[in-house]
């Protein structure tokens, strides 16, 4: 595989696909924002918390980038237990969602629930809505956190890898806007559970790599063993979600939605 | 305030929603580490390399025992709160 393209999948494209997720979730809270007290507030929000997410990247990034070579080794223990707690995470919460023990993400109810607590609020008669704006900004803020925390973790890696991250997750940003505006409703269709699914498998899989590499080990298959442990993860999460099956067959009325 | 302290869980949250696979996880790597760090005092050199790469595999090993045991724990949990529930 060419450099660029191995750079474009480790870390484009779980920037993409865990993008695509956030921003989804961040899209359905802006549009009942949108929706229930005009737009004007919440599109200063969401360019607000963009803005501080461009910040927190450039100054946790940059760092990061710039003295990588100098501590190369903890820093991939660093990014590797990072990702490690991220991505067994992102992989735990969708097998759960799988077996149906825990419900699945809701766009649609979401919606409805933020659209009855903005109405709760009254309307607004200013031009200037505050909490159209607040409401907005920590949405896309909150879920953007988890985006600028990928976009860091997998662009460390050097090289074009920050520009790839940063590229998927803009990707991300500009397909759900586009989709989200031509629709004009929560993207429920999005195939979130999967998407994080694949996310924390990619994400585990880095993890682990990286991790060893930082303990100093050789991979016997060089970066072509990332492919095996993917495999492995894939494996072991088909066998977890066939043992939850046989343990909790019904899962999803289980009252567990906390676990 | 409180937008900090959303902030903060949020953080949090991103990293440690479990317990059991947060501190599995850190535990996993120490384990992993102290057989990395064991390696170097090996007086054979083969061995030593030898030892030093089966980090890796160990860590894999691991991570997906933990991972298919904390399922294992809530599958269970979530089966007894349904027989509590009725």
């Amino acid at each position: 595989m060419s450099a660029s393209l191995f750079t474009l999948v480790v870390a484009a494209l779980p920037a993409f696909l865990a993008s695509v997720v956030e921003w989804v979730e961040a899209f359905t809270i802006v549009l009942a924002v949108g929706n229930t007290r005009g737009w004007r507030s919440p599109i200063w929000g969401v360019v607000g918390a963009l803005t501080t997410l461009a910040v927190i990247v450039g100054v946790f990034g940059t760092p990061l980038i710039v003295y990588q070579d100098e501590v190369k080794q903890s820093f991939h223990i660093v990014v590797g237990i990072l990702l490690l707690l991220f991505g067994m995470r992102w992989l735990r919460k969708a097998i759960l969602r799988f077996a149906g023990i825990i419900a699945l993400h809701d766009e649609e109810l979401i919606y409805q629930r933020e659209v009855a607590e903005l109405r709760e609020q009254g309307k607004t008669v200013e031009r200037w809505d505050n909490i159209g704006f607040w409401f907005s900004y920590k949405a896309v803020l909150l879920e953007g956190l988890e985006v600028a925390f990928i976009v860091i973790a997998l662009g460390a890696q050097g090289g074009i890898a920050l520009q790839a991250a940063v590229f998927g997750a803009l990707a991300a940003f500009v397909v759900v806007v586009i989709a989200g505006s031509l629709l004009h409703k929560p993207l429920a269709f999005v195939p979130e559970n999967f998407m994080k699914f694949v996310v924390g498998a990619m994400l585990t899989t880095f993890g682990i790599f990286w991790g060893a590499e930082g303990l100093l080990v050789d991979w016997a298959a060089g970066d072509g063993t990332l492919l095996f442990i993917l495999g492995g993860v894939l494996l072991t999460s088909f066998v977890a979600v066939r043992m939850l099956a046989q343990i909790a067959p019904q899962g999803a009325r289980v009252a567990t939605r906390n676990i | 305030m409180q937008f900090l302290a959303a902030a903060w869980e949020q953080i949090y949250g991103l990293l440690v929603e479990d317990g059991q696979i947060a501190i599995g996880t850190l535990a996993a790597f120490i384990a992993c580490a102290a057989v990395s760090a064991a390696a170097g005092r090996v007086g054979d050199a083969a061995l030593q390399v030898s030892l030093r790469n089966s980090a890796g595999p160990l860590l894999f090993v691991l991570l997906m025992t933990l991972l298919l045991v904390n399922l294992y724990t809530t599958g269970r949990k979530a089966l007894a709160k349904r027989s509590r529930v009725g």
